[in-house]
């Protein structure tokens, strides 16, 4: 090879370099985008959803009973001739507020018991014991059970699945102030005197923001899936709200008939918990490399 | 090594002891009062009183939780309120089922999901490996139910290959048996799969960066020889443990899978149970449940030891 | 236009004995998101039957590389490996991976410098070894069995029935090095290639090995290629040494010329790195001679002698031109326009 040549083919792709790094930060950051776009729609739609939807959600029309999707019904009706969209928007609203707000109060809960599971021995002992015990109950089961002893209302699905997505949130904090404390940072802090409370704001919380976004946003996505469970098991939210869960719940009796009443909705429900999956995934991948390997 | 397993199983009894302080308590906590809900409507005052002594649910919670728990050891896990019949007697009536279900799905999954994470990890950043993955993040968001639906849409509707629903025993042959069983197995068994193709294929990628592969391929190996065995087997621990985390779901997936295929096991026996606020059968499912991933779980560590001779207790 | 493309390549191999391994210009590059690096460029040697070669350099310095596209253990992409590599005539480069794997672990095999993790930790040793009998000879059994004993008395590992059922975590690090050329050697190859085999070794046991590979190698009848960037690993075992810069072979010679009168100040250089032993075998005083300056980057074009930026006879025509690797005396090959004053910055 010449000299020359050298030279020609060396250009090339120093000139595209820059191009092509901005080409791999975009697709780095494209499920994150691509998941926030999915969501940021149907989050719309829920919301504008009463000015777009034409019927009412609960009016019910006997005489268009398990209409199938078309241009009037865009989904369809259920068994009692309620349009499909409308209760799909509308049921939108309840799962994903039970997301949401299980994904705070969990990982808000998680952080104040895996701060003090972190800090204090004994509390550890006691608290990881029972995490423990907590994490060998399978999940579905344990928040059946709970559903079973309450009066079922919104309230206490979201107070069930917080219970039992609770654990992981607490092990993962718990994880990150061990970590932390080991580091020769905290060490010192600790000996110059600066008081507890000033460690946990400087050191602990910044290095916990990361990883429990990340678990925020992955307990949303299992929050959404399990309250359709109890509901679709009869032991979630009132049958008269129309979550996800509870629309599905009603057409299992006329599935051969009209399968777009679980169908329609459960894929509506399936998108929702892949975007966020996604910007879970997307997330991780940007804000803590080393998570990446674990799931 | 044998003191090993003595110590892990005594390790396991303060977490079996937790499970039952739980699952005692939410149901000591539950709303509405046993002793008249078995006493009937009709029951006077005084009957439900007698009842209530009778069954030692006017003790305090710790006497209570003993009895409970001295009960259970003794393998009695109660009545049913409804049936009066015992709890254990109605679940293993129920087991079969539930057992060739979480069998099957089991297979499926380490039978499917182990070669795919495999190949995806052999050929990452390519088209296969793409689409295995997004088959996994897929899997992973659907409601158990919904797949199980379409499947059924699919494949007895409108394919009309499969029955619907419903269940066969062994008994009465083994095509009725699997044809009744391969649509809920597969639908269970698609989040398992998600979730054990995916460590398969992280675990994995990590392995074929290390350099006892790159020994394997100077020996001239072939691609199978150099994945299986080689890199699956240096793979093993992640994969076997991420196999015992997914049994929790399997055990929760079955009561959902039951109800929309509508097979009789201990699946459906919880959701009648719930459905009839039947306290103690639900007691009894969710420690047996809970027993059962403890024991599995201290099996897989067991297993460690055989899958990585450098693990040495 | 470049120097070596005027002069032929002096014929190195000793003479009336056909090459075991030939290669003529290889260039083995990779892609990147900053250019394409060319790791190695252009070099070419012969290996002749039952000789023991050394390649030394730099870590960096494309000798591994040129291991790994003899091996055809280069991924490509990113990588890309031209010009030509021929093992007893037969060409290698854009060999079918099918036909080159067929080659690996029977015809050529390879030892590599970590011998902590450069076994399976989760197979016994005696599978690990019977493998490429099974893979190439269609061996099984108790005859393959017996065969891996044979090789690990060989590799004089003490105990060896016991051994074959052991893990690679129970072996020392020398002993595991003697098992992974044990591997090597099973398919009795035409050329066994060691990358950096004793670097990671404690002094007393590298002497072992490097005399454990140089009985093999007579045992066995195989051709050697010897990497390395201890010149003092060289000194006791080859035959014949090469000395790469920069991805480039800058010095060819018999291994006493090479100490006795080296023609490129790198190779000047390197031997000053070696810790030097008076007659009485104490440490000579002085310090160790370091080559100031940094290897230049492979992905940019590079004008002129690759060392000249960090050699003390760099003059403008080193800068501009490079210079020719050519025949400097009898067997011995260098590349340098100043290659009769090298041996004056050796004193300094």
């Amino acid at each position: 090879m010449a000299v020359h040549e050298i030279v020609e083919d060396d250009a090339a792709p120093r000139q595209g370099q820059s191009r092509r790094g901005i080409w791999r930060q975009l697709r780095r950051h494209t499920t994150v985008v691509v998941g926030a776009a999915i969501l940021s729609l149907i989050v719309l739609l829920t919301l504008i959803g009463p000015w777009l939807a034409v019927h009412d959600p609960l009016t019910i029309d006997p005489l268009n009973r398990m209409a199938a999707p078309s241009a009037q019904h865009i989904f369809g009706t259920d068994a009692f001739g309620r349009d499909l969209f409308s209760r799909t928007i509308h049921g939108g609203r309840i799962s994903l507020t039970v997301g949401l707000v299980v994904g705070v109060a969990a990982s808000v809960i998680g952080l104040g018991l895996g701060l003090i599971s972190g800090y204090s021995r004994i509390a550890d002992a006691i608290l990881m014991r029972v995490m423990d015990g907590l994490m060998s109950i399978p999940t579905i089961l344990l928040a059946i059970a709970l559903m079973a002893v309450t009066r079922a209302s919104v309230y206490t699905v979201i107070f069930a699945i917080t219970i039992v997505e609770l654990p992981r949130v607490v092990r993962l904090v718990r994880s990150v102030v061990l970590t932390i404390r080991e580091q020769a940072f905290i060490e010192a802090a600790t000996i110059s005197g600066t008081r507890f409370w000033k460690v946990l704001i400087r050191h602990i919380l910044p290095n916990t923001v990361a990883p429990m976004t990340v678990q925020a946003t992955y307990i949303c996505a299992a929050a959404i899936l399990i309250e359709s469970l109890l509901s679709f098991l009869g032991a979630g939210t009132p049958p008269e709200i129309p979550s996800w869960g509870n629309i599905m719940a009603e057409g299992r009796s006329y599935f051969q008939l009209a399968p777009w009443i679980i169908l329609i909705p459960g894929t509506v429900l399936a998108v929702t918990v892949l975007a966020i999956n996604l910007m879970g995934d997307g997330l991780r991948d940007m804000l803590d490399p080393r998570l990446a390997n674990q799931v | 090594m044998t003191i090993y397993i003595i110590r892990r199983l005594l390790a396991t009894i303060p977490v079996l002891l937790i499970v039952a302080v739980v699952v005692f308590s939410i149901l000591y906590l539950a709303p509405g009062d046993p002793a008249a809900i078995i006493a009937g409507d009709q029951a006077t005052v005084s009957q439900v009183e007698d009842i209530r002594r009778n069954l030692g649910l006017d003790r305090p919670f710790h006497e209570q939780f003993l009895n409970w728990l001295g009960d259970i050891v003794r393998g009695d896990f109660g009545q049913s309120i409804f049936s009066n019949r015992p709890v254990i007697d109605l679940f293993l009536q129920r087991l079969e089922p539930t057992l060739a279900l979480a069998l099957t799905t089991t297979i499926i999954t380490i039978l499917l999901a182990v070669p795919l994470g495999v190949v995806a990890a052999w050929k990452a950043g390519s088209w296969i490996d793409r689409l295995v993955m997004s088959f996994a993040v897929v899997g992973f968001s659907f409601p158990v139910f919904v797949i199980g639906y379409i499947l059924i849409y699919v494949f007895s509707i409108t394919l009309g290959l499969l029955p619907v629903q419903g269940y066969r025993s062994l008994e009465d042959g083994f095509l009725p048996f699997i044809s009744h069983l391969i649509l809920p197995s597969l639908a269970l068994a698609m989040s398992f799969m998600a979730l054990v193709a995916r460590i398969t294929r992280a675990s994995v990628l990590e392995v074929l960066a290390q350099d006892h592969i790159r020994t394997a391929r100077s020996k001239g190996l072939t691609t199978g020889k150099l994945l299986f065995s080689h890199a699956l087997p240096n793979a093993a621990v992640p994969i076997v443990t991420i196999i015992g985390v997914g049994i929790a779901i399997l055990l929760g997936g079955v009561v959902v899978t039951e109800s929309v295929f509508a097979i009789p096991g201990v699946g459906r026996l919880v959701v009648d149970a719930i459905l009839a606020r039947d306290y103690p059968i639900i007691q009894g499912v969710l420690l047996i449940f809970s027993g059962v991933y403890v024991a599995l779980n201290l099996l897989l560590d067991i297993l460690y030891t055989f899958l990585d001779p450098r693990i040495q207790y | 236009m470049l120097a070596s493309e005027q002069n032929t390549e002096p014929k190195t191999a000793p003479a009336g004995r056909d090459p075991v391994l030939s290669l003529v210009e290889l260039r083995t590059s990779f892609d990147t998101f900053d250019g394409t690096v060319r790791a190695v460029d252009r070099v070419s040697y012969d290996i002749a039957p039952r000789e023991m070669l050394g390649l030394v350099g730099e870590s960096g310095c494309g000798k591994s590389l040129t291991a790994l596209s003899i091996m055809g253990l280069v991924p490509t992409p990113p990588g890309r490996v031209e010009g030509s590599i021929r093992l007893n005539g037969r060409e290698l480069v854009g060999l079918e991976e099918k036909e080159m794997r067929k080659l690996r672990g029977s015809e050529i095999s390879m030892i590599f410098q970590e011998p902590m993790t450069s076994l399976d930790p989760v197979m016994r040793i005696g599978k690990q070894i019977v493998e490429p009998l099974v893979q190439h000879q269609g061996l099984s059994g108790p005859e393959a069995r017996a065969r891996a004993k044979d090789m690990l008395d060989r590799v004089r590992i003490p105990e060896a029935t016991r051994r074959l059922d052991e893990y690679a975590h129970q072996l020392s690090g020398g002993m595991r090095q003697r098992i992974m050329i044990a591997m090597a050697l099973v398919c009795r190859p035409a050329v066994l290639i060691a990358d950096e085999p004793t670097t990671a070794l404690d002094v007393t046991i590298q002497a072992q090995v490097l005399r454990l590979i140089r009985d093999l190698q007579t045992e066995m009848n195989t051709s050697v290629l010897l990497i390395t960037h201890d010149l003092g690993v060289i000194a006791e075992s080859v035959d014949r040494v090469i000395v790469m810069y920069a991805g480039r072979k800058v010095e060819e010679a018999p291994v006493s010329l090479l100490f006795r009168r080296p023609q490129h100040p790198y190779t000047v250089g390197l031997l000053g790195s070696v810790p030097k032993v008076n007659r009485a075998g104490r440490p000579a005083k002085g310090r160790l001679l370091e080559i100031p300056g940094i290897v230049p980057a492979l992905n940019q074009p590079i004008r002129g002698c690759r060392f000249a930026p960090r050699c003390r006879l760099a003059t403008d025509r080193c800068r501009a031109e490079e210079p020719p690797f050519e025949t400097k005396a009898p067997g011995h090959s260098a590349a340098c326009w100043h290659s009769d004053k090298a041996m004056e910055i050796a004193g300094e």
